[in-house]
């Protein structure tokens, strides 16, 4: 017993020393007081899961950013509450840019929900890195070959055509709603938990359609299995030259959503230029944008003032948009 | 999951039971009917649901509120019905000795949770690690720092350096 | 075979891929640590380990990647069995028997046959995934929000058989989980519920809750006797089961692994469910059901080999449909993209050598796996050998920092104090911390499902009885909820004939 106690101890105290190293290089890095930005690491506040579409966005962008700026940029992943709960976080950080944050369009959809306590304005946005259209997909068997007769059929069956979205509220809800509300067609709207489960869906025949983004199926429309009638983009997408935008199919909509490096609203702009500098370097690295194309997820940088309008003008469409449909509180 | 009290499971004390589980299972019973009854009260306030077809999200929070309403109702009917068994001997009594040290372990984790905040991982948890050690025994002036300081160490860098997993710094030194 | 022949040439490319190899052992190894603290899972490891997959050959990432995925599945066990701590939520299951083995002084042949029948469930999960593919993918399709809603019944019924001594206290346990998760975003409206305005409580805290009714308060628990405070924790005693005991265990592994791949395949359904499914089904076939809880040994078994079963059930929709079944497959779908690989039907046609490159490694992760897990149960087991004075801050210290970590969130670790708390009353009181924890998996299951159903219907509860798979799946659910009561209730009818007195089922 004794001998296995002081054995014990001996561990322990193995891994004491070896753990006050780590303690001890922490503090001298945290210590060092902050002469140039950035003295110290950056970190990265990713409001959704390790492994997402946008956490992945994010750690390709801190590997570019590393070659950047003098110091590392670490990804933090906070989740919940669709997103507020990280996106909150970035708002109420102190603003001396060691703790930005990986914004969403989800910064122009929650506050009108009344489920947030930022608005648009509580950002400075510093570069827009990636955006995604909605499109509308269906089986392939479907009898449907064109937009067109999909919302013809729509019209003549108002609430049967059941549309998948990746929840009440999110992005690919509002698309669906925006297109009932320009074409004049009523759809069943079917909440799922994210898009994968609204796909799934769709392959097994339990719904007629889905409006998430053209990523989210690329690997279902090679295999021959979906059909993608058309994008809500203002151009066709690179990766499906051959589907139609629905500006080409006379119904003025697009929408997308869209992932960009964002600032709480007080950070001083010696900072914000630095992190403008840097992140237009790193969205424009080639390693970067391989690997975006390596995920099918489109390249949409956008410097800072251009990306700012483009969140300026989601928030007065969706606001609009959620105050008809008795979304918003 | 704990040890059965003594005679539990004997077939002439069926469901006989000591004085103070009674006392517990009514206690634990209103406690959740007040519970349930608030979380139905509170339904009241949901929105209509958006969806045409849908029955809206008070329906299953009544639901389970409700069933678990009926189910501490019955509960509370059995513990009534019950005999008082005598005091159960099968275990040892925990004693004033053993409730205090659990609640004082209890209150230093709130006190470490509430602490870092402010001081950060490292501070709050050497802390509280040498105060649970202290509260088990382990008071040996030597060793119990030591060991606190040391397994704070070792799993801030296990957690921060190889996991990634940033740990709180404190608001006081960001 | 055509896919033997490609297997073999997969196993004599991969022996010519010395490096994938290694790194494979590495994620396995990484995967165990991962898997075994509270908090910290598969999926998070997976993500970690990602961006170092980028720079790596295909089959070298993604085989490091499944090593993760594996060993995380199976390293929850190790915690559960020795100290009630579950690491992944499918853990929480093998600690109702697991613990309870190490009270009695047997954590060692609890971790060894939890080790092989992961080894055991996991191999031939993969193996049905090389040769049944292609013929098992369109049952996923066949799964909509009716036939979930009857799955997540059906797992709720299981609540029945793991109250313990006492039914009502165990389904009472089991309401107040449902109604815990009703706490958050509603699934449909998006409406939030019971949160109070604090947006921490938008997604139910489920792992928190675990970790605190499971770990925290055991460890709690341990603060109570002054004179245990010193002592050891308890003995491991020998590691592998004798093939005697282990070969009634046989039956049961076959059959959780069966489960555990059907469920694996099932999207939205995974790891958890399939092990409460399995423990269940176990103890149905059982001669001695009334041994389950109080540490028997086909418990674990069923518990590790239903886990370590869904994973090749998990793979094959990711690879054939493209349709990741949890969050793990859903990061390696971003991790197979990377690569320059479409998941989907094309795969298996276009990239065949690959894939069965990849088969073969993951049998090999399997078998790397079962000899990492057996060469270290010996030295993890001393954990049981450190003083109690240590060994209970030490749990404490790993519960508030694995919950920390989940969200980066003290908001969570006040969460689980709470559940602690909780737990330790409960404990005391007799109230099962299993039921709560069930509740949390199949509760919010339950109620999107059957109101998605309800959508996709245009408000018509047809679907209740009109779909075959859920007519089956809610049938053995009532079954499984009833037979239980009435079994007791007639014994509870003879034993009174016999001494005239109150039974057991009137006993709260």
């Amino acid at each position: 017993m004794k001998v296995s106690t002081r054995l014990t101890r001996t561990v322990l105290t193995a891994g004491l020393s070896a753990g006050m190293l780590f303690a001890g290089a922490a503090t001298i890095t945290g210590g060092a007081l902050a002469a140039e930005y950035p003295a110290k690491p950056v970190e990265l506040i990713v409001p959704y899961a390790a492994g997402g579409g946008t956490d992945l966005v994010a750690r390709a962008f801190a590997d570019a950013a590393k070659k950047q700026l003098p110091q590392s940029m670490g990804v933090v992943n906070k989740t919940g509450g669709g997103g507020a709960v990280g996106l909150t976080e970035i708002m109420a950080a102190r603003p001396d840019g060691y703790k930005i944050g990986m914004g969403t369009v989800e910064i122009t959809l929650l506050p009108h929900m009344g489920v947030a306590r930022f608005t648009v304005d509580d950002f400075t946005p510093i570069a827009r890195l990636n955006a995604e259209p909605s499109a509308i997909t269906v089986k392939a068997d479907a009898p449907w070959k064109t937009v067109e007769e999909f919302l013809e059929h729509a019209k003549a069956n108002p609430g049967k055509v059941r549309i998948g979205n990746s929840g009440t509220g999110a992005i690919w809800h509002l698309a669906a709603e925006a297109l009932e509300e320009k074409t004049g067609t009523t759809f069943n709207h079917v909440p799922f938990d994210g898009a994968n489960p609204a796909v799934t869906s769709l392959l097994g025949g339990h719904i007629e359609a889905v409006s998430v983004s053209p990523a989210e199926v690329s690997s279902q429309l090679a295999a021959g299995q979906l059909r993608m009638l058309a994008v809500m983009a203002e151009q066709r997408s690179k990766t499906f030259p051959d589907v139609p935008t629905l500006k080409e199919k006379g119904v003025d909509l697009s929408v997308a959503t869209w992932r960009g490096i964002v600032v709480p609203k007080k950070t001083p702009a010696a900072v914000v230029d630095t992190l403008r500098t840097a992140s237009k370097a790193a969205a424009e690295d080639q390693a970067f944008r391989d690997q975006l194309a390596k995920m099918n997820l489109t390249w949409a940088y956008a410097d800072g003032p251009e990306f700012g309008q483009v969140m300026q003008k989601d928030n007065a469409f969706f606001k609009d948009l959620m105050t008809k449909l008795g979304m918003a509180k | 999951m704990s040890n059965p009290p003594a005679g539990g499971e004997g077939p002439g004390f069926g469901n006989a039971m000591p004085m103070t589980t009674k006392i517990a299972n009514l206690v634990i019973a209103v406690v959740l009917i007040a519970i349930a009854a608030s979380a139905i009260a509170a339904t009241g306030d949901f929105p209509k649901s958006m969806l045409a077809a849908d029955v809206g999200s008070a329906r299953f929070p009544i639901i389970h509120a409700g069933a678990l309403i009926v189910l501490c109702l019955i509960l509370i009917a059995n513990t009534l019905r019950a005999p008082t068994a005598p005091a159960a001997t099968g275990e040892a009594p925990v004693g004033i000795a053993g409730y205090a040290g659990v609640a004082l372990g209890m209150l230093a984790t709130a006190a470490c949770i509430a602490a870092m905040e402010y001081v950060g991982y490292g501070i709050a948890t050497a802390v509280y690690m040498a105060v649970i050690m202290a509260l088990m025994g382990q008071r040996n002036p030597l060793w119990n720092p030591v060991l606190a300081v040391g397994v704070t160490a070792l799993v801030y860098g296990v957690f921060h350096y190889a996991l990634q997993v940033p740990l709180p710094v404190g608001s006081l030194f960001e | 075979m055509h896919e033997l022949d490609l297997l073999m040439n997969g196993f004599v490319t991969l022996a010519s891929n010395p490096l994938a190899l290694l790194l494979a052992l590495v994620g396995v190894a990484l995967g165990i640590f991962i898997g075994a603290l509270p908090g910290l899972t598969a999926t998070m490891g997976v993500a970690i380990l990602l961006p170092f997959t980028f720079g790596m050959d295909p089959v070298s990432g993604l085989l490091m990647i499944s090593g993760v995925f594996f060993g995380g599945v199976y390293g929850g066990s190790v915690t559960a069995i020795l100290l009630r701590i579950p690491g992944t939520p499918a853990a929480a299951a093998t600690a109702m028997d697991g613990f309870e083995l190490t009270r009695k002084g047997m954590a060692g042949v609890a971790l060894g046959t939890a080790t092989l029948s992961s080894f055991l469930g996991g191999t031939a999960s993969i193996i049905v995934l090389i040769f049944l593919a292609p013929i098992l993918a369109g049952f996923a399709l066949k799964f909509s929000a009716s036939e979930s809603f009857a799955l997540a019944v059906f797992g709720l019924s299981i609540i029945a058989s793991i109250s313990g001594r006492s039914v009502i206290k165990g389904l009472i346990a089991g309401f107040l989980g449902l109604l815990i998760a009703t706490v958050g975003m509603d699934p449909m409206d998006g409406f939030p519920r019971f949160t109070g305005g604090y947006t921490e409580l938008f997604n139910v805290p489920f792992i928190p809750v675990m970790i605190g009714l499971f770990a925290a308060a055991e460890a709690f628990k341990t603060l109570e006797d002054p004179k245990v405070r010193l002592g050891m924790a308890a003995a491991l005693g020998r590691i592998i089961p004798e093939w005697a005991t282990f070969r009634r265990l046989l039956g049961t592994v076959a059959r959780s692994t069966g489960l555990g791949v059907a469920i694996g395949i099932i999207p939205g359904a995974g790891a958890d469910i399939a092990a409460y499914v399995a423990y269940n089904e176990a103890k149905r076939f059982s001669k001695t059901p009334e041994n389950y809880g109080k540490g028997e040994l086909a418990g674990v078994a069923a518990c590790e080999s239903g886990a370590n079963g869904c994973t090749g059930g998990a793979l094959l929709t990711m690879l054939t449909l493209g349709i990741p079944g949890d969050a793990v497959t859903a990061v390696m779908l971003g991790a197979l993209t990377l690569q320059g690989l479409q998941p989907g039907p094309l795969l298996f046609k276009e990239h065949a050598e690959l894939v069965f490159t990849l088969f073969a490694g993951m049998l090999f992760c399997y078998v790397a796996m079962l000899v990492i897990g057996l060469g270290s149960l010996r030295f993890m087991g001393r954990v049981l050998q450190m003083p109690k004075s240590v060994l209970t801050p030490v749990i404490l210290l790993l519960c508030i920092v694995g919950t920390y970590a989940i969200n980066n969130s003290l908001f969570d670790i006040g969460i689980m104090l709470a559940a602690g708390v909780a737990g330790y009353f409960m404990q005391k009181w007799d109230f099962p911390a299993s039921p709560v924890v069930l509740a949390l998996i199949m509760g919010p299951m339950a109620e999107a499902n059957f109101r998605r159903a309800l959508s996709l219907s245009g408000g018509s509860y047809d679907f209740l009885y009109t779909r075959p798979i859920t007519v089956v799946l809610l049938t053995i659910a009532i079954l499984t909820l009833f037979l239980p009561l009435v079994k007791r209730w007639r014994s509870h009818r003879a034993e009174t004939r016999q001494t005239g007195a109150a039974s057991s089922l009137n006993q709260a």
